[in-house]
């Protein structure tokens, strides 16, 4: 199975949160199914050469997450019901924390509250498209 | 564990057996030109390495057995017979060199080695033994060898019939191994803690500064001093093998008879081995 | 014996270790359970190569106890666990093919298949003599060695020393797929990225004395910078001197850094106090938790 993870253990950020956000990023697009094997943890540890407790410790948060649920013997797999939603749900933390941090950046850097926005909608605009998305536009 | 030492000593085997049978033949070519004899003078023809034993106080007719220094003369002279002894003594001799030279086994492995030395299933003590008894092995081996092609030889030159098997053959049998691992002892108990090559210069000095001990035994020294020196000589394998300086010095030896002798050198054997494998026991990587 | 923990693979106590004069391991504790990879990092002379030797009886400690599985080092451990030197130990007159014999013939578990398997991989020629490898030839020799008694417990100083880059990646993958099946391996080594992937433990040992163990992940998330810019020199902060969580402060010009175990979130607010024109917190890699470990002391 060719890898569909990558991540960077040079970052500071640990790995296992980085393997933990791209195995529900997958969910919630549908590029892991509901019911879908994931990789055992040997076979990713070795695929993207990365200690194989790091893998362990994110296939189990992803289990107390309920995003997949792993049975001895058998393997991990992505949850047939629910998994979809805990994904969705885990996701919008991610973008929360992104946005927030991206807020304190801007103001860091100086930036007014309307130049910010400004800055937003523009990239609104740019990544979203016209219709149902964005409700306002400010002046 | 110890194919590493059998490959060791391997080398060495085969090194010291073609040197042995070349001398062997060499021999065989010139036994048509000359023969073997036990004459009375030591005067040092054709050095090749033999001890006599003095047969207890049994003489031969021409009364030449004696002690003296390394020397099978090879002349012209009429032959006399040949004790078994003397093949015994030669093979006694070689085995003794290549004692001397397995003996560094220990201090081998310091140089460098010891993180996989002692990094195997077996205590240091153990793995130690196991090194030994594989040089052991080989000094056997090289005496039999050596014994062997000295009968061949002998047999090729037509000289057989000269060989009498004397009556302290069987013990000498067991005192010439005893002499060869003697000096297998005694370097390994002066070189096991030796970490750099220094060992193999330890051994290959180590006949030369056991000779120089055994003159100074001869020299007039303050009474403390010779008493040290006489004590040290008793760790000397040449004083139980031989040695010369003439016939004063051969008196010193002459007076050891062969039960003392192996004493002698089976206390050398063991504390050499005791001192090599105490040294094994403390040593640091 | 249900409900006790299970006893680390390796536990090192209060390991002391003195030459002389000099201290090389300075009452060192580290544990390393089974099935970790665990990274022990350090400049040269941190006493790494001396904790190993202590560690597997090369060396005798002044002090403390180094304990496998509960119990001190014993011969017969070694049918299940290997060590490699930093320098190779082999033996220049013997060749690679004859190593690989020795070996096979003192450890029960060695495999001579994988032996094959991994010359092939490094690339070595085990007929020849060890003599005319080039080092890391010598070290992959070593390598190879070391994994085929498969071992229980790896023991590796500085495996990578002298190999290129592709043969350094196949010891991180060989350490991986020992660790996936099981084993404890322990490693050494300058090279941070190598422990940043492999390592799942790290410990890092200056002059001697422990200065940083932990769980490499945690240790990601916990060691934040927080880093601020003032209107004009960055001021002492008194409150941060003092605080525990600090473990290091760097001011240049108008800037600070404060290199802080947690979230950070104390910390911004006390410099949120001093009037900074901005704050912002950083995440720390393993290379800058260890160059603050081994440089704030």
């Amino acid at each position: 199975m060719p890898a569909i993870f990558t991540v960077d253990p040079h970052t500071g950020v640990p790995i296992y949160l980085q393997l933990i956000e791209q195995v529900k990023r997958s969910v919630a697009l549908g590029v892991l199914a509901p019911g879908e094997r994931l990789p055992t943890v040997k076979q990713l540890a070795t695929d993207l050469t990365i200690n194989p407790n790091t893998v362990a410790r994110a296939y189990r948060e992803l289990e107390r997450d309920g995003v997949i649920e792993t049975s001895v013997g058998r393997g991990s797999f992505v949850r047939q019901n629910g998994a979809g939603d805990a994904a969705a749900a885990a996701l919008s933390d991610v973008a929360s924390s992104a946005v927030d941090a991206a807020v304190r950046e801007a103001k860091s850097l100086g930036l007014k509250k309307s130049q910010l926005r400004e800055i937003f909608h523009h990239a609104l605009e740019r990544w979203y498209s016209s219709d149902g998305d964005v409700k306002e536009r400010e002046n | 564990m110890y194919y590493k030492e059998l490959l060791r000593v391997r080398r060495f085997f085969i090194v010291f057996a073609l040197t042995v049978t070349a001398i062997g033949l060499l021999v065989v070519l010139f036994s048509g030109h000359a023969k073997v004899s036990v004459g009375d003078s030591p005067s040092p023809h054709y050095a090749l390495a033999a001890q006599h034993v003095r047969t207890g106080d049994k003489q031969s007719e021409s009364g030449s057995t004696q002690v003296y220094a390394p020397g099978i003369e090879i002349s012209n002279e009429p032959s006399e017979p040949l004790p078994f002894s003397a093949l015994l003594a030669i093979a006694g001799f070689v085995a003794a060199i290549f004692g001397t030279c397995v003996g560094t086994s220990l201090s081998c492995e310091n140089h460098g080695h010891l993180e996989i030395a002692w990094t195997r299933p077996a205590s240091r003590i153990g793995y130690a033994a196991r090194l030994m008894a594989v040089d052991v092995a080989g000094i056997i081996a090289i005496f039999a060898y050596t014994l062997a092609l000295c009968v061949a030889a002998i047999y090729a030159a037509g000289w057989l019939h000269y060989i009498v098997v004397d009556g302290q053959a069987g013990v000498n049998v067991v005192r010439f191994l005893l002499y060869a691992l003697a000096w297998f002892a005694l370097v390994a108990g002066l070189t096991a803690s030796v970490r750099s090559r220094g060992g193999t210069y330890v051994a290959g000095f180590s006949w030369l500064v056991m000779a120089l001990l055994l003159v100074l035994m001869d020299l007039s020294l303050p009474p403390a001093l010779h008493a040290l020196v006489k004590g040290l000589n008793y760790l000397n394998p040449l004083l139980y093998g031989s040695y010369s300086s003439g016939a004063e010095a051969a008196r010193h030896v002459a007076q050891i008879g062969s039960v003392e002798a192996m004493i002698g050198l089976g206390a050398i054997i063991v504390l050499g081995i005791v001192a090599a494998l105490t040294q094994w026991r403390v040593l640091e990587a | 014996m249900p409900g006790q923990p299970e006893a680390p693979a390796i536990a090192i106590a209060a390991l002391t270790k003195r030459y002389g004069a000099t201290t090389a391991v300075d009452n060192l504790s580290i544990s390393i359970p089974t099935g970790a990879i665990f990274g022990l990092l350090g400049t040269n002379g941190a006493g790494k190569t001396t904790t190993f030797k202590c560690a597997l009886g090369l060396a005798r400690p002044s002090a403390g106890t180094v304990r496998f599985g509960g119990e001190p080092l014993q011969p017969k451990m070694f049918e299940s666990m290997s060590y490699m030197p930093e320098r190779p130990a082999l033996y220049d007159w013997m060749t690679g093919a004859q190593h690989v014999e020795a070996a096979r013939r003192s450890f029960t578990r060695f495999d001579r298949e994988r032996a094959r398997e991994l010359s092939d991989l490094f690339g070595l020629d085990l007929r020849k003599g060890v003599g005319k490898l080039s080092k890391g030839q010598q070290s992959a020799l070593g390598l190879v060695l070391a994994f085929s008694i498969r071992p229980e417990i790896l023991v590796l100083d500085e495996p990578s020393s002298g190999l290129d880059p592709v043969h350094q990646r196949h010891v991180l993958d060989l350490m991986i797929d020992a660790a996936a099946g099981g084993a404890t391996v322990v490693f050494s080594s300058h090279q941070i990225g190598q422990v940043e992937r492999a390592a799942d433990r790290v410990a890092v040992l200056h002059r001697g004395k422990l200065v940083l163990e932990g769980i490499v992940e945690d240790l990601k998330a916990q060691e934040k910078i927080v880093e601020a810019t003032f209107e004009g020199d960055a001021p002492t902060i008194a409150a941060l001197d003092g605080n525990p969580s600090v473990r290091h402060l760097m001011r240049q010009g108008r800037l600070l850094r404060a290199y802080v175990r947690g979230s950070g979130d104390g910390v911004v607010a006390v410099i949120q106090a001093a009037s900074p024109t901005s704050v912002r917190i950083l995440d720390q890699n393993l290379e800058d938790i260890f160059l603050v470990a081994v440089g704030g002391n």
